[in-house]
């Protein structure tokens, strides 16, 4: 087939069976798989999950812990600084938070589906990295506090346990402490590694390949334009 | 404002029906692409001010779609397969020199990448190359070399198919 019969040849294909209005009407209703609104409802309900678990978080830092540790008579409260640190660490995912979320609706605004190819490739490219950068952000900062909690958490297990048998912290015999410690870094160190890796794959195996083809075909597209 | 773009819609289906065609490999993935074009179509419908022609903007809007289109990783099959039926023939009177052809361009164009299948498109729907060229956000230079290059790609592969 020579290239001058390729529109008579596409000319002869014949396009699906058509639709009607009722057929056509019903599909308005239904909800969009596009993956830019699929990660806008994420961003909403994030917002909102984390929002309330903040909430909890004060709640259990200034009333339910200390309730339960006045319940237990042994005159243990939470240290300030360490309630300084879950204040600040608070403050400090909420608003890197907002300050991601603000630039996400930012590059959302850019364009709309009317924009041309190239326009929609650049957006769609920059809100997913922008997506990206916020879930690793939730990552880290999800790692430290597991982290900075379960060493508080066994720094006050070991005091606790030392004033029962009527010694200070600086009394524990070194060998003894060095286990200890290393044994709780052992299973921190499993327990966030493990969860930060498989995130990441999970993230990397969901959207990676595909913000990948994004950037072939707007390469494509910048190729001669240059 | 719905009646108007129902109407609108069925008047020119034909158009996501072919650029569905060209970028799934399955029924159900046509399905899916046809629903997700219609509600990308309704969504920007209010914000379309007629400033070009509404085949330009349909064409826009659902090729766009097609190449952003987004899905979770199955195994997919590899894009030679698209198969034949996506390009049906007409039911009345063909001959066998026709439906050759057709199978020739299949073949072709199912191993074009996503943007040259989209100017390949427009092409073969006989749009101008400033409207090729305002519909992908390239020059009209670089649709004139982009549309070379695939006339030789093609003629290659049909060569090939031959």
């Amino acid at each position: 087939m020579e290239l001058k019969d390729l529109k008579k040849a596409w000319a002869s294909v014949s396009s699906d069976k058509e639709l009607d209005e009722s057929q056509i009407r019903e599909m308005l209703s239904k909800r969009t798989s596009n993956l830019i609104e699929r990660i806008n409802r994420n961003i909403k309900i994030g917002f909102v999950l984390l929002f309330l678990l903040i909430v909890l978080f004060i709640l259990d830092d200034f009333v339910f812990s200390p309730q339960v540790l006045d319940a237990m008579g042994n005159g243990i409260t939470i240290p300030g600084w360490l309630l300084f640190i879950n204040v600040f660490s608070y403050a400090l995912i909420l608003s890197t938070f907002i300050y991601f979320v603000l630039k996400y609706y930012r590059a959302k605004k850019r364009c709309d589906v009317n924009c041309n190819l190239r326009e929609t490739l650049q957006k769609i490219i920059k809100i997913l990295l922008l997506y990206q950068r916020l879930f690793y952000l939730a990552l880290i900062t999800f790692s430290v506090a597991v982290a900075i909690s379960f060493m508080s958490g066994m720094f006050m297990g070991m005091e606790a346990s030392a004033a029962d048998s009527g010694m200070l912290v600086t009394e524990i015999p070194f060998n003894q402490m060095l286990i200890v410690f290393i044994t709780g870094i052992v299973v921190l160190s499993l327990l966030v590694g493990g969860i930060f890796l498989f995130m990441r794959w999970g993230f990397r195996k969901l959207y990676g390949n595909y913000i990948q083809k994004l950037k072939v075909t707007l390469t494509e597209l910048n190729e001669v334009d240059d | 404002m719905e009646k108007e773009f129902l109407q609108i819609i069925q008047k020119n289906q034909g158009i996501i029906h072919k650029v569905c065609n060209l970028y799934c490999d399955s029924q159900e993935d046509r399905s899916d692409l046809f629903q997700e074009i219609v509600a990308q179509l309704w969504k920007s419908f209010p914000s379309f001010r007629r400033e070009s022609k509404v085949t330009t903007w349909m064409y826009r809007v659902a090729l766009n779609t097609a190449i952003t289109s987004f899905k979770k990783s199955k195994r997919r099959p590899d894009q030679s397969s698209l198969t034949y039926e996506n390009f049906q023939l007409e039911d009345e009177g063909y001959d066998t020199e026709t439906e050759e052809n057709i199978k020739m361009l299949h073949a072709a164009v199912s191993q074009l990448t996503g943007v040259e299948k989209s100017i390949i498109l427009l092409y073969l729907e006989n749009r101008k190359y400033e409207e090729i060229a305002e519909i992908t956000g390239i020059t009209q230079n670089y649709v004139r070399v982009k549309m070379n290059r695939i006339k030789k790609k093609l003629k290659k592969l049909m060569v090939n198919e031959e």
